[in-house]
């Protein structure tokens, strides 16, 4: 994001923070601390990791390399894509360092989305966990991979239509292409520096959505959204916006999506597990401080409405 | 400047990652399972913080000062300030100092059986939830919070304590809903013992809109007991 921007941003967040402090009671700052520190110290080491991971790709992996083992084919790219998440077990922290490192090395866009949208889902420890927190539920866990897959492979159908031209915001410029570093040491002096600025590049934006997410949760309960919903359609939109307040780790999400399941139909909690995981607030936050506003946009209503429709016609099927 | 304030941000967060593994603080915000991730952390952070370091000592052309460094800063304040809180409370009781190896061995029985209470409610509770025909009119026991809401008519109550299965911020109430004529007497936060008798109730469910059974406790005795370590049951 460019540097005025930055500085709105960062002040608005201030004002933000002090409203917190100065107006509001001792149990409600409680609660926003304990929400702010325990999403991001369960958030960091994936940041980490997803950064650690993105350097190793930029040192190791070069475009030729990628433009060699990419197909060909736009729809099939796309396809192999959003099925790679079966391998990564990446969750949507370590999602987004990765995946505008992919981009930078020249994948396509539309790929590099689909990998983005789906591997957070259909990822091996995303999916044993939502098989364990519904108690051995087959049923769920093969609906919530299929519908993330379906979601991520048409948003990115549709966003390649939609989206021409350049979309990030010149991140990375910053950088300049080394030689392949000699030696172990050299390597590693490498790898860490490369993983510092990305960490405060991307941190940043971590901070930034977690604060937010951590403000509407103190002011607007979960109780309260919850009895907002009086008929499928509202609560499949509940369980989303839910989502994406929470901005809870897709590994965790499933329990939470448990303990609603008694009361919301299935179809809602459906859409809860399987959008979350594609958009939340710190991930927008994340996204925005990569991309242009503009495509950050268009990329939230594609996903919405198609997540919001699809779970709607699952509704209207009795599910 | 900006690379002076990033290495004391991250300095920062490796003094705040230390402590809160070092006092096992962490249970308050994370699954203990989670604990792996955090030393992950404090491993490469340390090594980040190294690079920057020499990268200071290498060039120092970049003088620029990047504002946004400081949302760095604001939730290592947060969390002193809650650690701090979190702390003052217990200062009015006087500290065991004495540490000869029987008082070690007491600490330590008493946080085993802090971790058996913990279990033992999760069980009787899912217990009650799943074979709930089975155990009406059962006399049982509970060490856990009170908890109350709009949804609740006057008497009741729900005994809870909090499931966490990954981090505070999806920690739910976890509990069974109680009646006891007398419960005015408390207030909603407080560590009680309950005993009573399990009986069957239908109750309107609000956002089902339906009637459901569900467990109810129908409090005989209720008493205060000192607030755990951990209000958190880890599953």
């Amino acid at each position: 994001m460019s540097k005025k921007y930055n500085y709105i941003f960062t002040f608005l967040i201030l004002i933000l923070v002090m409203y917190v402090y100065i107006f509001t009671p001792q149990n409600k700052i409680e609660t926003f601390n304990v929400k702010l520190i325990s999403i991001l110290l369960e958030a960091i080491p994936f940041v980490l990791i997803g950064t650690l991971a993105s350097s190793l790709i930029q040192i190791f992996v070069t475009e030729e390399q990628i433009s060699k083992i990419l197909p060909k084919n736009t729809f099939v790219g796309i396809f192999v894509a959003a099925s790679l998440g079966v391998i990564f077990p990446l969750c949507e922290c370590t999602i987004v360092p990765v995946m505008r490192r992919l981009l930078k090395k020249g994948v396509p866009f539309e790929m590099a989305l689909a990998f983005m949208l789906s591997t957070p889902i259909v990822n091996p420890v995303v999916l044993f966990s939502t098989y364990y927190a519904f108690n051995g539920d087959f049923n769920i866990m093969i609906l919530r991979a299929g519908f993330g897959f379906i979601i991520a492979i048409t948003s990115a159908v549709i966003m390649s239509l939609l989206v021409k031209g350049n979309i990030n915001r010149g991140f990375f410029v910053q950088e300049h292409t080394h030689a392949k570093p000699k030696g172990l040491k050299e390597l590693l002096i490498s790898v860490f520096e490369h993983t510092s600025t990305e960490f405060y590049d991307i941190g940043k934006y971590l901070i930034f959505g977690t604060i937010i997410s951590s403000f509407v949760q103190v002011f607007v309960s979960r109780d309260f959204l919850v009895s907002l919903s009086s008929n499928s359609l509202l609560s499949i939109l509940v369980m989303m916006a839910l989502a994406f307040i929470l901005s809870i780790c897709s590994e965790a999400d499933a329990f939470i999506a448990r303990s609603l399941s008694q009361s919301f139909p299935m179809s809602s909690i459906l859409a809860f597990l399987v959008y979350g995981p594609m958009l939340d607030i710190k991930n927008v936050a994340m996204l925005m401080g990569s991309f242009k506003t503009k495509f950050v946009l268009k990329l939230i209503v594609v996903v919405t409405l198609l997540s919001a429709t699809l779970m709607y016609f699952v509704s209207l099927l009795g599910i | 400047m900006r690379a002076i304030l990033w290495i004391i941000s991250l300095s920062l967060y490796e003094i705040l990652f230390s402590y809160l593994i070092i006092s096992n603080k962490i249970i308050m915000f994370l699954h203990p399972k989670m604990k792996g991730f955090v030393y992950f952390s404090i491993i490469i952070v340390f090594f980040l913080i190294l690079v920057e370091i020499r990268k200071l000592f290498l060039k120092r052309k970049n003088v620029t000062l990047d504002i946004t460094v400081i949302l760095f800063i604001i939730p290592l304040l947060a969390s002193s300030l809650y650690i701090y809180k979190s702390e003052a409370k217990p200062k009015d009781k006087p500290v065991l100092i004495d540490m000869t190896k029987k008082d070690n061995k007491e600490v330590s029985e008493k946080q085993k059986s802090e971790d058996e209470l913990a279990h033992l409610f999760k069980q009787t509770v899912e217990n009650l939830n799943e074979n709930l025909d089975a155990n009406v009119g059962r006399q049982i026991e509970l060490v856990g919070f009170i908890y109350v809401d709009e949804t609740m008519g006057i008497d009741e109550f729900l005994i809870t304590r909090l499931l966490m299965n990954c981090c505070a911020a999806d920690a739910i109430h976890y509990g069974i809903l109680s009646n006891y004529k007398d419960i005015f007497d408390f207030t909603a936060g407080d560590w009680v013992k309950v005993t009573g008798v399990i009986e069957k109730v239908e109750k309107y469910h609000k956002f089902r809109k339906k009637n459901m059974v569900v467990p109810y406790l129908r409090v005989k005795k209720i008493e205060k007991v000192k607030a755990p370590k951990s209000p958190y049951i880890y599953p």
